[in-house]
């Protein structure tokens, strides 16, 4: 009960803390899709619309119903799902090894991170539902929900086709373990999910002359997103923009795969493709931040064996990092030290966590499906 | 390990949708890499699928058999999309509100005359302002194997898409001398035409078919322009015989305007075609010139 109450707290905590800096986060200063999404939500149906988000309809037909005004909307919109992927992540977590600390420490790093705080500064995307779905699927199908988390996908892809992912990770995951039956019936479910993505897809292209334009997704042989989004920018902005996907996690998530379950690897494993496929199709930039629900996990195993102070400190650091490179609030200066800093504590945390004697280190099989 | 019934079931249904669907997903491909090449689109006509009409859009349909269709040449290159850039030219005018010409090619190689009124019928929901009927010489007969768009297809009967991935197959695979390929593409057009009789040719076109069609584009368009083709068909004379008839049924309707290529010595230049019936661009060009001052003269009016 008492934990109960702490996590509702926390979650409210997270909530409030993301609509402020949604309410303080800068408008975009470049083009975005914010006309497209409109139009979508005003119209339901738009003829002839030629764009890539086009045809992610879900999430501007809902806000459209709702009153109030477009950016409140939206913004709302980004708060509610990025809290959502928090407590899905943190709802994971158990099933992952992770204590009550950890889970807590997933949900700050989830809600925090550079691609949730990104979807405060710019909100006309399907980005924070996809944020939320990841955990919540994942959570429905390792507890054997997988007629709910069939429905959940397959509605989702009517936002972004992303949602039929962790129904073929988790279907892969099981293979991998030669858990052929429930293998197959999460495989049942991305079928059905990606069934009903192309077969949308196709009925609004014929019916309604929907095409994605120049969009470089579609283009596969030619390199996809990830062709021009390298010949864009420079080395140096490729490796900034990369390093800002996860900034800290990348030196905690490692190690996280290393002290972390057998099963949990192989889940990581399954989804090394996956992510590859989508990093290729976009921006991998943003792409990857999909996999946050398990990124955050592995960075948490490690911060959960540190002193409390040391996992907070670095959580809360990257927090503040990204408040500059996600939600682009106008604290250069102080971002960059704390993004040096939250790393520079993630080391330290690696070094501690790995220096544990491995008795200490979480099951191989955890608690949960994963046993 | 027990893989119940119901998930066995389910799997084999969800694979037969998924190569359905990637099938269409497929042939919509193959209709965007050739429909503004030599192809047609998926619902059958040539270049890009028209988007919605908008307000003071001028939008020019040509329609027809063989000669409108125009084999052989781009879709951008056929005589509609001659016809809307001379209209264009006139219409785009400094201090004028801006009223955007856009052009349909609606024509279908191959489709005798008798057919003209049921293929403008199909086509009226693009709502052309002008539609111009170019006619086919009578006794012309198209025996090409494949003739666009392929009207013995089961699915453009029955949703008015039209296949094209069985063309493109077998002829990647004539090219690319890829027996397998080209064998996938025979045996998709053979379960697409199924039990269907063999397409029609142009046969006779008599006045009553001929009145039938400018009666279908009148009620379709506002105006409509009926071209005739060069004397160079098999029976001039009774071309000449029927384009006489007809022009005589609408004389007191000034919405309705004869163009006689004809006419024109310099359609019967040998640059002019192709093969000897078929326009080159050329051709296109020169006959698009002929027609163009009818349709200005219907928008004018």
């Amino acid at each position: 009960m008492i934990y109960a109450r702490r996590g509702v707290l926390g979650a409210a905590a997270i909530a409030a803390a993301l609509a402020i800096v949604a309410w303080v986060s800068p408008a975009p200063d470049r083009v975005t899709d914010r006309d497209v999404y409109e139009a979508t939500a005003a119209r339901m149906i738009v003829p002839d619309c030629t764009d890539l988000h086009c045809f992610r309809v879900l999430v501007p037909w809902v806000l459209g119903r709702l009153p109030g005004s477009s950016d409140l909307r939206w913004k709302a919109y980004a708060v509610v799902c990025n809290t959502a992927a928090a407590i899905g992540v943190a709802a994971l977590c158990p099933l992952f090894g992770l204590g009550r600390r950890g889970s807590a420490l997933s949900a700050v790093l989830s809600a925090f991170g550079f691609g949730s705080l990104y979807t405060l500064h710019d909100a006309y995307t399907s980005d924070p539902l996809m944020f939320a779905l990841g955990p919540v699927i994942t959570l429905a199908l390792l507890t054997d929900r997988v007629a709910a988390a069939t429905i959940a996908g397959t509605i989702g892809v009517l936002a972004k086709e992303f949602a039929a992912a962790p129904l073929y990770l988790v279907a892969g995951w099981h293979a991998l373990g030669r858990r052929f039956v429930p293998a197959l019936r999460a495989l049942a479910g991305g079928n059905l999910a990606f069934i009903v993505w192309v077969a949308f897809t196709l009925t609004l292209m014929l019916k309604f002359n929907y095409a994605w334009g120049g969009t470089d997704s579609a283009n596969i042989a030619t390199g996809a997103g990830i062709g021009p989004w390298l010949q864009r920018q420079s080395l140096r902005g490729v490796a900034a923009a990369m390093f800002n996907e996860f900034g800290a996690l990348y030196v905690l998530a490692p190690v996280g795969l290393w002290i972390g379950s057998r099963e949990l690897r192989r889940l990581a494993l399954v989804a090394v493709p996956i992510a590859a496929v989508f990093a290729y199709v976009q921006q991998p930039d943003r792409a990857l931040w999909n996999f946050h629900f398990l990124v955050v996990p592995l960075a948490a195993l490690v911060l959960e064996r540190v002193p409390p102070a040391l996992a907070w400190a670095t959580a809360g650091l990257f927090a503040v990092g990204n408040l500059r490179v996600g939600a682009q609030l106008p604290i250069g200066e102080i971002s960059r030290i704390a993004i040096v800093l939250s790393v520079a504590l993630a080391l330290v945390g690696a070094a501690m966590a790995l220096r544990r004697p491995a008795a200490d280190r979480p099951a191989l099989t955890p608690t949960g499906a994963l046993a | 390990m027990h893989i119940g019934k119901g998930l066995v079931v389910a799997l084999i249904a969800e694979a037969v949708a998924i190569a359905a669907l990637a099938v269409v997903a497929l042939d919509i491909v193959a209709h965007r890499r050739v429909e503004r090449l030599g192809g047609v689109n998926v619902w059958g006509y040539r270049g890009p699928v028209m988007r919605q009409l908008q307000a003071n859009e001028i939008r020019v349909a040509l329609a027809g058999g063989d000669l409108a269709f125009g084999w052989g040449v781009a879709a951008s290159e056929t005589m509609a999309y001659g016809v809307r850039q001379l209209v264009a030219l006139r219409i785009d005018q400094p201090g004028r509100p801006l009223q955007p010409v856009t052009a349909v090619n609606i024509g279908a190689a191959g489709v005798p005359i008798s057919d003209y009124a049921r293929w403008i019928d199909r086509f009226a929901y693009l709502r052309p302002r002008i539609i111009c009927l170019v006619v086919d010489p009578i006794g012309r007969r198209n025996t090409a194997r494949w003739q666009l768009p392929d009207r013995r297809s089961l699915v453009f009967a029955a949703f008015g898409y039209s296949p094209i991935l069985p063309l493109v197959l077998e002829e990647k695979g004539a090219i690319a001398n890829g027996r397998l390929i080209a064998s996938a593409g025979r045996l998709a057009a053979a379960l697409d035409h199924a039990a269907q009789p063999a397409a029609a040719t142009n046969g006779g076109g008599s006045a009553d078919e001929l009145t039938a069609a400018v009666r279908a584009a009148r009620a379709a368009a506002s105006g409509v322009v009926v071209v005739t083709p060069p004397l160079t068909g098999p029976n001039a004379a009774a071309d000449i015989a029927l384009h006489t008839a007809v022009e005589a049924r609408f004389a007191g309707d000034p919405r309705v305007q004869f163009v006689a290529l004809g006419d024109d010595p310099s359609m019967y230049d040998v640059d002019t075609t192709l093969d000897g019936f078929h326009f080159g661009a050329g051709g296109h060009a020169a006959a698009a010139a002929l027609v163009a001052p009818a349709v200005l003269s219907l928008l004018g009016s």
